[in-house]
């Protein structure tokens, strides 16, 4: 009988190529995924990693089912008083519109040639799937762990005598995933990983100066800590210490033991920029616009609802590289009302809104990039 | 007195020694060589003053330092807070600058704490783990600068030399806009001391105060909007000592690019009527000294015009 070794779905996203197309596979239940036992050679390897990244890593899950269970987790947060919850998953929401359009290239990018910039992508993405699903934080970086439910469905029928878990980094899960599942685990070849070093939490100022000249001197490029160091001024400064001196540190201490593999990831708020805009004259009641992004009625943004202050504000919201833009309720009307064929002073007439005042906010619309003339 | 450096027992080629010293300068050489050093086994630590604001402020050493480190970015570690490393990077684009911003940024970590660390730090990669450390300071290094304080006391302590760099202090920038005799002296004491450590002020000498804008004892001044806070604590201190219409001028820069030296001569009652801008200084003339020194100076010329070529066009 051959074995199947199985592969945690840490420490991070799988470098190999994603499978071509899993649409139709996405279950509508995200605590209970479909198995995917096609991925199942016998005797061969099963690699969560990839199985959980070609099922929630992509534009269509985050576009459709991450979003709608993002709506709701924020109806229960603001219903149960949690403001700081309801800010967070607010602004996961919001990023699903940009999150959909950018992480199917950043998995290929990620899958082929791992860079910074896919890297953010895909953290930020961990970041909105955890929130979505309600899993926990895996065992090093921001990717989150599935749920027990969501394991053994992937896994399919468990053979203790034929399964195993392949084990190739101390932080990727597998004693974790060996456990969960009942089955033994196997030492396999250690991950291809730039020189790095495990350190607890509690070690990190006693060993200050011992890390700080093995980061300078380049026989490690980051310190890994195996939890949370105590708060205080000295962790604080010794922290500081390991990343002026390690080259992957910032982007270790972001995204895990991924940020070894792409030293120069940028912070996801670095990684969008504003939406592409036309210089015009400003627009007339005969000018006709069309809508360039999505705008909602939301319950404030994630600052205001944070401090417990609700009330409806509108959000633009582009399925591209572009954060989404906070504005008054009624800009959002407005954009709804744009549909490539009507003038402004159609639309005025239509709403019933004062021409000048519809004016302004097309004019607005026009600034941000919301809008483009026809 | 030098400190030995572990150097490998193997393999131990000039390549794996990281001084460029040479022996007869086995300190604060700047010209990098490939020769392996035999006086000099450990690293050096170099703080190089860049003058107050402009790259025509450097000195040609400073210039020379930064210029030699661009050349040879793996036998320089060259570290720098943010307006250092803009000038720094002026003069020497693609200087590889480790940025020490962080440490005004970290919770619990005030400014005394954050200097000392970044001393403790600094001397500890030069002198224990043998690299060659260049600290890029704004200004001169000598004047109001708690971090290369505490760098020079720590080193002296390790008996290890550094190597300073001067640099032109911001007193030059500032003196631009009074007329300064030096006939009775001249004193000059942070804003702080005098605003809330009770110090008194000598009021038969002009007095230079300086940090005017700063509103923490950590040296805090980020923006103006609190610096009338200072002013009328300091305000009410100098009235002690001088009268309302004591005449004083507040000296600042007019910032990037230009830099020029400003200046306003004001009554000092009516010191805290408007914020400053950061880094302000005031100038307080004597009682009963020379009028010319209470006098706010014209305001130099920033650049010499060339007489040639005034004559060629």
């Amino acid at each position: 009988m051959s074995l199947r070794f199985i592969l945690p779905p840490g420490p991070f996203p799988p470098v190999d190529p994603p499978e071509p197309d899993t649409e139709d596979e996405l279950s509508d239940d995200f605590d209970l995924p479909e198995p995917e036992t096609e991925f199942v050679p016998a005797g061969e390897r099963l690699d969560l990693g990839a199985v959980f990244r070609d099922r929630l890593y992509t534009g269509h899950h985050l576009d459709g089912p991450a979003r709608s269970a993002l709506q709701s987790r924020l109806k229960e947060a603001l219903e149960s008083g949690d403001m700081a919850k309801g800010a967070e998953v607010l602004a996961a929401w919001a990023d699903t519109w940009s999150l959909s359009a950018m992480v199917d290239d950043a998995n290929e990018q990620w899958s082929t040639d791992p860079d910074g910039v896919s890297l953010s992508v895909l953290t930020r993405a961990a970041e909105v799937i955890e929130l979505a699903l309600g899993w926990k934080t895996g065992p090093n970086g921001p990717w989150p762990w599935p749920d027990a439910a969501a394991l053994r469905a992937a896994v399919g029928a468990i053979d203790p005598e034929r399964d195993c878990v392949l084990a190739r980094h101390p932080l990727d899960g597998a004693e974790q995933l060996a456990e969960a599942l009942g089955i033994p685990l196997q030492v396999g070849n250690p991950l291809a990983l730039p020189p790095h070093v495990l350190v607890a939490p509690e070690e990190l100022v006693e060993r200050r100066a011992e890390l700080g000249a093995a980061l300078a001197e380049g026989t490690y490029t980051a310190v890994v800590l195996l939890g949370e160091p105590p708060d205080m001024p000295a962790t604080a400064l010794a922290r500081g210490e390991l990343r002026l001196e390690g080259d992957a540190q910032v982007a270790v201490d972001r995204h895990g033991l991924a940020g070894l593999l792409a030293p120069d990831a940028p912070a996801w708020t670095a990684v969008r920029a504003p939406a592409p805009v036309a210089a015009d004259a400003p627009p007339t009641l005969d000018t006709v616009l069309d809508a360039a992004c999505d705008g909602a009625l939301v319950p404030g943004p994630p600052g205001r609802i944070r401090r417990g202050d609700l009330d409806t504000v509108g959000v633009l919201l582009w399925v591209g590289p572009h954060p989404p833009v906070w504005v008054a309720p009624v800009a959002v009307h407005v954009l709804r009302g744009l549909n490539g064929t009507r003038s402004l002073g159609q639309l005025a007439e239509a709403m019933g809104a004062p021409p000048d005042a519809l004016l302004e906010v097309a004019t607005e619309l026009l600034r941000v990039g919301a809008a483009v003339r026809v | 007195m030098h400190r030995r450096q572990k150097l490998p027992q193997s393999g131990g080629s000039q390549m794996s020694h990281r001084c460029t010293a040479t022996a007869t300068e086995p300190h604060g050489a700047i010209r990098p060589h490939s020769v392996r050093c035999e006086v000099c086994v450990s690293g050096s630590l170099t703080i190089v003053g860049l003058g107050p604001a402009r790259p025509e402020h450097l000195t040609q050493e400073a210039v020379q330092a930064l210029q030699a480190a661009v050349a040879d970015p793996h036998s320089w570690r060259v570290y720098g807070l943010a307006h250092a490393r803009a000038l720094a990077e002026a003069i020497a684009p693609g200087l590889q600058i480790r940025s020490l911003d962080y440490l005004y940024g970290l919770t619990g970590v005030d400014r005394p704490l954050a200097y000392a660390d970044l001393a403790e730090m600094l001397t500890r990669r030069a002198f224990s783990d043998g690299h060659h450390v260049l600290y890029l300071v704004a200004g001169s290094p000598l004047f109001y600068n708690d971090a290369v304080l505490a760098i020079r006391r720590r080193a002296a302590a390790q008996e290890q030399a550094i190597r300073l760099i001067h640099g032109m202090a911001f007193l030059d920038l500032v003196l631009d806009r009074v007329y300064w005799t030096g006939h009775s002296g001249l004193a000059l004491w942070s804003a702080w001391n005098v605003a809330f450590d009770g110090v008194a002020l000598d009021v038969g000498a002009p007095t230079l105060l300086v940090q005017l804008g700063e509103f923490g004892s950590s040296g805090d001044a980020l923006n103006e909007d609190r610096s009338p806070e200072m002013l009328g604590k300091l305000r009410d201190r100098l009235r002690r000592q001088y009268p309302a219409d004591h005449p004083v001028l507040v000296l600042y820069s007019s910032g990037p690019p230009e830099y020029r030296s400003e200046g306003r001569r004001i009554e000092l009652s009516a010191l805290a009527d408007q914020p400053v801008p950061v880094y302000s200084n005031l100038w307080v003339p004597s009682i009963g000294g020379p009028d010319l020194e209470a006098t706010l100076a014209a305001p130099s010329v920033r650049r010499m015009v060339d007489p040639l070529s005034e004559v060629l066009s």
